[in-house]
C-alpha cells in the first residue's frame, strides 16, 4: 500500500469525502493540493491495478467489483403502486464499490456534454409532468473544467463535427480504430451522417507515468490492469495521496451526517472494515458518493431540524433520478471483426444529438459501434433469437458470429420524473441495520420514443455497412441503471433544487454535494466527464470558500 | 418458453471468487509446461463433489450442448464437467441439488427406455433426452454451468487450455495490435492510417 497521511480519530480536518469515485477521487485530490486535510471514507476495497482480472464469471455473473447484494440489498419497484422486490442478482442501481467508484468499471466513453443540454428548457420549453429545467451554469462556465479532466487525467480522442467548443486540443490521439468502428462510419457515410473518433478516458499513448493501452480488449466491467484507464484510482488518488494532506480510508460505509443545534455539518459517523462505528469530524462535510447513495444518506441523516433528511427543504432529495435510456442493435458480417480485441469503442455518431421537435417528442442521444460480450456472455446472450441454444448447431453458430458480430449500442436522454426516485426501503435492512436502498423507476414515455427512434437509425446504418443480419433486442422499460443522476439537482432557487451552482447544499453551510446527484438534465448518454469536470469546479468554489472562512 | 438464462436469473452469491492464475503471468513456457501435466491428469480425474455416476452423466450432458468430433474443441476437452464439480460446492452451491437430481434423472430415464446409463447412449439416444428435459430449470442450470466451464477464466477450473476461446476461433493471447479485424485493416488501408485509425 502506499505510504499515506494518516489521521487520528479525534483530529477534525477540514474535509471528509464521502466517495472516492469520478468526483470524490477529484474533490481529494484537488482540496489536498490546496493544502487542506482530507480525509476519504471509501465503502468498497481499496483495489490495485495487478488486483484486476479478465474474469468474465466473477465480474459479470458475480459482479465481483460491485457492493455485495447480500450487504447492500437495493428493492425495486416500478411505481409506487406497487410492493418493492429485494433484487436478488444484479441490483438495480448499478455502482461498483472500492477506492475509484465506477470509474473502475466503466468503459471509458468520456464525451463532454453539449452547450445544449444546459439550456434545453429555455430552447424547447416546458415538459408537462416532468421536472425539465436549464442548469444554473452553462456550456461555457463548464469548459475550462472539462479541458483540466482532459488535461489531468488523460482523455484519448480527436476533433469532429458535432463537437462542442474546446479550449485546447485532445491530448492524445484516438484510440486506432476496430471494425467495429470501421463499419459504423462505412453505414454513417453511406447514409450521410457523421461517425467520429469516440472520446475515451484510455491512454493511447503513455501519460503522467501510466502505461498506454495494450488493447487487450476487457474494458466494460472490468478494472483496468495496465493503469491505462483514467479512474480515478489510476489518475488522481496516487497524486492526492502524494500531497501528505489525504487519507483514503477504504472499508468504510457512512452511515449518516452529523449537524449540531445550529444546523452545521460536523462530520460523520461511519462503520469501519470491522463493523465499528467510528466518527469522522470535519470543518465541512463533502458527500460523492453517487447519484444513489448520496441522496440515502442524505434521507437517513435525520434529526429534530431535519425531520425528512437533510438538506431536503425541497423535498426534492432523492427525486428526478434519470438513468438515461439503452437499446442496442446487432448485426453480423461476412468477415472477422475480433471485436474481442481492444478498447469498446473507437467510432460514435452525434448527428442525433439534439432534440428534433417534429418527431413529436422530447430526445437525443448518440450511437456507438462495440460488442461488450465476451466469451462467456457471448454465449449465454450473443445469437440471434432464433438460433439454436445446444447441439453441434449451437456450437458451429458461435464460432461463425463470435469473430463476426457487433453491436450499436444506444444512449439517450432520461427525462427528469418526480416519481423516479431513491427512498428508504421501510422493510427491509442492510447489513449495518439501515433501511435498504428502493429504487422506484419508471422510463418517461418519451425516452422509450426515443430510444426506439435511436435504434431504428442503429438498424439502418448496420444494413447500410453491409450486414448479413441485423438483430434488435426489442425496446423494454429499464429496471438497471449504471448512471445515476439527478437526485440532488443543482439550482439557483433553493424550493426548487438541493444544492447551489457551486454544490453547496441550499439547507446546510458547510454541506456540499458533487457527483451524478447534481445534473439537472441527463446528457445523452455518457456522464463520467461531466462527473469529473463539475468536480474540478466545484473543488475550485469550495477551497475559495474554505479560504474566505465561508465553509 | 426459452432456457435461456439472462443476466437477473443468474444465481447470485457474495461468496469469495475463486483465487488463481492472472493471464499475464501465464508464461508461454510455463503455460506448454502445465498444460502437459493438466492433459495428462484430465482422464482420470476423480471427482470431489459430484458422485462418479453424476459427473458420467454430466460429462456426457455437457458434450450435447457443445459436442466434439468435428476438429474444433467442446466442452469436454475444456474440462467443463470439472469446473461444474468445483462450482457446486463454491459460487454456484445453490445449483447443487438440481444440479444433482437432474443427472440422477437423466440416468432413470436413459435406464427406463435403454436399460444403461445416460453417458453410455449414442449421442442421438441422449439429444432424444436432452429434449424431454429441454424446458426444466435443471436443463438451464446445467447448460449455464457447462458454458461457464466451457467459456469462463481457466482459474475456474474449466476451459483448459483455453479449448472454449479455441471453440470460438479467437485468436488468445494477454495483448494486441492493429489491425484487430478485416474492416479495421481495410480502413487503414483505404486512409492511409496506422496505429492512430485516423481522425487525429
Amino acid at each position: 500500500m502506499m505510504q499515506q497521511r494518516a489521521f487520528g480519530e479525534g483530529d477534525a480536518v477540514d474535509f471528509v469525502i464521502v466517495g472516492s469515485g469520478a468526483a470524490g477521487g477529484i474533490l481529494a485530490k484537488e482540496l489536498a493540493s490546496a493544502g487542506h486535510s482530507v480525509v476519504v471514507l471509501e465503502q468498497g476495497p481499496w483495489r490495485r491495478a495487478q488486483d484486476f482480472r479478465h474474469d468474465e464469471l466473477g465480474n459479470w455473473i458475480f459482479n465481483a467489483l460491485l457492493p455485495s447484494t447480500q450487504d447492500h440489498p437495493q428493492t425495486f419497484r416500478r411505481s409506487a403502486e406497487e410492493q418493492a422486490q429485494v433484487a436478488q442478482s444484479t441490483p438495480p442501481v448499478l455502482y461498483s464499490a472500492g477506492v475509484g467508484g465506477s470509474s473502475v468499471h466503466f468503459t471509458a466513453n468520456f464525451w463532454r456534454f453539449r452547450p445544449v443540454d444546459f439550456r434545453e428548457r429555455s430552447l424547447l420549453g416546458a415538459i408537462p409532468g416532468t421536472g425539465f429545467a436549464d442548469w444554473p451554469i452553462t456550456y461555457e462556465e463548464l469548459e475550462p473544467y472539462y479541458t483540466r479532466v482532459d488535461w489531468e487525467i488523460g482523455v484519448s480522442g480527436a476533433p469532429g463535427p458535432s463537437d462542442p467548443p474546446r479550449s485546447r486540443p485532445y491530448p492524445l490521439p484516438p484510440m486506432p480504430v476496430k471494425s467495429s468502428g470501421a463499419l459504423l462510419e462505412a453505414g454513417a457515410t453511406k447514409l450521410g451522417l457523421h461517425a467520429q473518433p469516440a472520446p475515451l478516458a484510455i491512454l493511447s499513448r503513455p501519460f503522467n507515468g501510466r502505461n498506454a493501452c495494450v488493447h487487450c480488449g476487457w474494458c466494460m466491467g472490468y478494472g483496468c490492469e495496465m493503469d491505462a484507464k483514467s479512474s480515478t484510482l489510476a489518475a488522481v488518488i496516487p497524486q492526492a495521496v502524494a500531497t501528505g494532506n489525504c487519507e483514503i480510508r477504504p472499508e468504510s460505509t457512512v452511515l449518516r451526517v452529523e449537524t449540531d443545534a445550529a444546523g452545521r455539518a460536523t462530520g460523520v459517523v461511519y462503520a469501519d472494515i470491522d463493523g465499528t462505528e467510528r466518527r469522522q469530524s470535519a470543518r465541512a462535510v463533502i458527500l460523492a458518493a453517487n447519484g444513489a447513495e448520496t441522496p440515502r444518506l442524505l434521507l437517513l441523516s435525520t434529526s429534530p431540524q431535519f425531520p425528512d433528511g437533510l438538506a431536503n427543504s425541497s423535498g426534492l432529495v432523492g427525486k428526478y433520478m434519470m438513468w438515461n435510456a439503452h437499446a442496442d442493435a446487432f448485426a453480423a458480417f461476412e468477415h472477422p471483426l475480433n471485436e474481442y480485441k481492444s478498447v469498446q469503442v473507437t467510432r460514435i455518431i452525434h448527428d442525433f444529438y439534439d432534440s428534433d421537435p417534429a418527431r413529436g417528442y422530447y430526445g437525443g442521444g448518440g450511437l456507438d459501434g462495440r460488442l461488450f460480450t465476451g466469451p462467456l456472455l457471448f454465449s449465454l446472450i450473443g445469437l440471434p433469437p432464433d438460433e439454436p441454444q445446444w447441439g453441434q448447431e449451437y456450437k458451429n453458430r458461435l464460432r461463425e458470429y463470435y469473430t463476426r458480430t457487433m453491436q450499436v449500442a444506444c444512449a439517450g436522454t432520461s427525462l427528469p420524473v418526480e416519481t423516479n426516485t431513491i427512498t428508504l426501503d421501510p422493510d427491509v435492512k442492510d447489513a449495518f441495520g439501515r433501511p435498504a436502498l428502493r429504487v422506484t423507476y419508471r422510463d418517461h414515455p418519451d425516452d422509450l420514443k426515443n430510444i426506439t427512434f435511436l435504434q431504428e437509425r442503429a438498424r439502418e446504418i448496420m444494413e447500410a455497412a453491409g450486414a448479413q443480419r441485423v438483430w434488435t433486442p426489442p425496446v423494454a422499460e429499464s429496471t438497471i441503471g449504471a448512471h445515476l443522476l439527478g437526485t440532488c439537482r443543482m439550482g439557483d432557487d433553493p424550493r426548487t433544487s438541493v444544492v447551489d451552482a457551486n454544490h453547496r447544499a441550499h439547507d446546510v453551510p458547510n454541506l456540499f454535494i458533487c457527483d451524478g446527484s447534481s445534473f439537472v438534465t441527463s446528457g445523452r448518454g455518457q456522464p463520467t466527464m461531466t462527473i469529473m469536470a463539475l468536480a474540478f469546479r466545484a473543488a475550485e468554489h469550495i477551497a475559495q470558500a474554505a479560504r474566505q472562512n465561508q465553509i | 418458453m426459452s432456457t435461456l438464462p439472462t443476466r437477473r436469473e443468474f444465481v447470485s452469491t457474495t461468496a469469495a471468487m475463486f483465487g488463481g492464475g492472472w493471464l499475464w503471468l501465464q508464461l508461454p513456457a510455463l503455460a506448454t509446461l502445465s498444460a502437459c501435466a493438466r492433459d495428462a491428469a484430465r482422464r482420470n480425474e476423480p471427482f470431489t463433489n459430484l458422485s462418479e455416476a453424476e459427473g458420467r452423466a454430466m460429462r456426457a450432458f455437457a458434450a450435447r450442448i457443445l459436442p466434439s468430433g468435428d476438429g474444433v474443441p467442446g466442452a469436454e476437452e475444456a474440462g467443463a464437467v470439472w469446473f461444474v464439480d468445483r462450482a457446486v460446492a463454491g459460487p454456484f452451491a445453490g445449483m447443487k441439488e438440481p444440479i444433482t437430481s437432474g443427472l440422477a434423472d437423466l440416468d432413470a430415464r436413459a435406464r427406463a427406455a435403454h436399460s444403461v446409463d445416460f453417458a453410455d447412449l449414442t449421442p442421438e439416444q441422449q439429444d432424444a433426452i436432452m429434449r424431454e428435459v429441454e424446458a426444466t430449470p435443471f436443463f438451464g442450470m446445467a447448460r449455464l454451468l457447462t458454458l461457464a466451464g466451457t467459456f469462463a477464466d481457466p482459474s475456474h477450473g474449466g476451459n483448459r487450455e483455453h479449448a472454449g476461446f479455441a471453440l470460438l476461433d479467437m485468436e488468445h493471447a494477454p495483448a494486441y495490435q492493429p489491425p484487430f479485424g478485416w474492416y479495421d485493416e481495410q480502413y487503414a488501408r483505404e486512409n492511409g492510417t496506422a496505429a492512430d485509425g485516423g481522425g487525429a
